[in-house]
């Protein structure tokens, strides 16, 4: 049977300083709740830690949960970011912040430059520009697993090892302790697959596996390329609720996804890049109210004398036809609309406002930058 | 660094296919030992004394080559393959550091199996009936030989894989590399006699014999520094 992601809050173990197995930490485990096997060594440490205050295994492996950390929140700023491979620009001048305590949306056509952009954000791939993180680069960061976890392909693992063993492994690079990769694995739901090889796993379960990597140091900022690929409905809406509450800690989350429709109800901010260039970069409201979208259907009996007193008035541009017989006027409201009528005595059957979607205005923008279309060409 | 160490022993660990190359490797050299005894007892010849059977059974077992180059191909090859040189270096930045890091923990696993298959495959050639004594190669330079011809076959496919990121060309490029250098020799060799010596491998032979030493030294250590500073360039540079 396929395990299937806790979808209530209440699994989120760091919320109520238990464990994923249940039980609560001892006082001398201190806040930073050391693996298990270290405390063999609280005979010893004990001492330091009644004396000092600090508990030993931090001043060795300085692992902190993130809300205890000072100055955690870190804003993420790429400037300039250009990549070219020959003749074909992927990703061209391309500037934006991810800020702390949102969700930003990374959007775009296919062959866009999203992927390439959060490679290049990460230095995986070398191009023009730089990425700084809390105004360092990544390289600069002593522990850079606490800084971003990204999570960029569902197929990111070694098919012969078990789950708990990739996930052991990416741990050592945060110093994260044990007890953090069993609370990772119980909140993706991946407990009954944890031993096992992933090389049978579905995109759905990969996908898991790779955002169980991403938070695994619960890092600043989370850099996830199509997380929502292949997970079932109720895991794609755990997810949606999960990173939203991971941003409200004054966390950075960057999505790059194609389900606009989880876009629309996920991202506090938006990005949006065609052909490698900045289309977009302004919150989500502002994004969707540039739509042409937004406007007002008025429907009358004498729908020609309607539209030529709203031209008149609000100009030539803001009246489209709607067969079979009502009118879509843009840069008004229903109020002004309303009364221009009133005024010319011209009976109305249906007012209405329309607010576009953000796949209308994502379509809006972006159909001239499409650069492989389907269907043939248009 | 302890933190890229501790990531690549667990990387090194958590996959069958370190145990099983590692178990064959070690299995390879015993049953070559083994054999060596029964094919000298076989032809009623005086037996080599235990230290040269087990440097035989290492420096010309051809199984041996290809598994010391599998381990030393696993430290990239797996993670060009699978994708999961991306969360490495998203882990750690600092390209220097995981190259750094990668080649210490081959060498490491290299050497640490190579003690193990001497061990076993003098065990097993005593057991056999092989001459504890004699006028054989000291344990000295049982040792150093054993410890370069491992050191010097897992870094050339590690390199090798740096620099192809190919899994397949890391694991069978040095046995590619030994009969390329045979068979340079056999068309090449009487034309220009300063080529042998010129080769990396055929040194290594060179220095084992004791022929040429300071030169065959330099060689080795010309190409497998080249190698080495290749493939970090290579990985510095490229995209991952």
């Amino acid at each position: 049977m396929t395990p299937t992601l806790p979808i209530t809050r209440r699994t989120v173990p760091w919320q109520s300083g238990q464990t994923s197995s249940g039980s609560s930490w001892k006082p001398w485990k201190c806040s930073n709740r050391c693996p298990q096997s270290w405390h063999l060594y609280r005979y010893v440490g004990m001492l330091t830690f009644l004396a000092s205050g600090v508990c030993p295994y931090r001043i060795v492996s300085p692992y902190v949960p993130f809300a205890h950390r000072k100055g955690s929140a870190v804003i993420v700023t790429a400037s300039n970011l250009h990549k070219a491979y020959g003749s074909t620009v992927a990703v061209s001048d391309l500037s934006f912040a991810v800020r702390p305590g949102q969700v930003t949306g990374f959007l775009g056509p296919n062959g866009s430059g999203k992927s390439t952009t959060l490679r290049l954000m990460l230095g995986l791939d070398h191009g023009g520009g730089q990425t700084l993180w809390d105004g360092k680069p990544l390289a600069a960061h002593k522990h850079a697993p606490r800084v971003v976890g990204a999570h960029l392909d569902a197929k990111f693992f070694h098919p012969s090892r078990t789950a708990t063993a990739h996930l052991q492994m990416l741990a050592a690079a945060g110093r994260v302790p044990r007890s953090r990769v069993d609370e990772v694995v119980s909140l993706m739901g991946l407990e009954s697959v944890a031993t096992k090889r992933p090389k049978g796993f579905s995109l759905g379960m990969g996908q898991r596996l790779g955002l169980a990597t991403a938070i695994l140091a619960e890092p600043a900022v989370l850099l996830l390329d199509e997380p929502a690929n292949g997970l079932d409905p109720q895991s794609i809406h755990w997810l949606r609720d999960y990173l939203k509450y991971y941003a409200a800690q004054g966390r950075a989350v960057l999505v790059s996804s194609h389900l606009l429709s989880e876009m629309e109800v996920m991202a506090d901010h938006l990005v949006v890049i065609a052909r490698g260039q900045l289309l977009a970069d302004e919150p989500k409201a502002a994004f969707v109210a540039r739509s042409v979208t937004n406007d007002v259907l008025v429907r009358s009996a004498r729908v020609r004398d309607l539209a030529g007193v709203i031209a008149a008035e609000l100009g030539p541009g803001s009246v489209r036809p709607e067969p079979p017989d009502g009118i879509a006027v843009t840069g008004a409201s229903t109020e002004q609309v309303g009364d221009i009528a009133f005024r010319h005595g011209l009976p109305v059957w249906e007012l209405s406002k329309r607010t576009a979607s953000l796949e209308q205005a994502f379509l809006e923008l972006t159909d001239a930058g499409q650069e492989f279309t389907m269907g043939g060409s248009r | 660094m302890t933190d890229l160490l501790t990531y690549e022993w667990r990387r090194a660990r958590s996959i069958r296919t370190t145990w099983i190359t590692s178990g064959f490797l070690v299995a390879a050299v015993a049953a070559f030992c083994y054999l060596t005894v029964l094919a000298l007892e076989s032809a009623d010849e005086q037996g080599l004394p235990l230290t040269d059977i087990v440097q035989q059974s290492i420096t010309v077992n051809p199984v041996v080559l290809v598994l010391l180059a599998s381990l030393g191909a696993m430290a990239f090859g797996h993670e060009y393959r699978y994708g999961t040189i991306r969360l490495t270096l998203t882990a750690f930045p600092r390209r220097p550091g995981v190259f750094a890091a990668k080649l210490v923990m081959t060498m490491a696993i290299a050497l640490a199996v190579m003690i193990v298959s001497v061990l076993v495959g003098m065990a097993i050639a005593a057991v056999a009936g092989a001459q504890q004594s004699g006028s054989g190669i000291s344990w000295v330079t049982l040792a150093w030989q054993v410890s370069v011809f491992a050191a010097t076959y897992a870094g050339l496919a590690f390199t090798l894989t740096v620099i192809t990121r190919n899994h397949p060309i890391g694991i069978v490029g040095p046995l590619l590399l030994t009969l390329l250098e045979s068979a340079v020799i056999a068309i090449l060799g009487e034309r220009f006699e300063w080529l042998p010596r010129a080769l990396p491998l055929t040194a290594m032979q060179n220095w084992f014999a004791g022929v040429d030493v300071g030169l065959s030294v330099a060689v080795l250590a010309a190409w497998m520094g080249g190698l080495l500073v290749a493939s970090f360039v290579l990985l510095q540079r490229r995209d991952a």
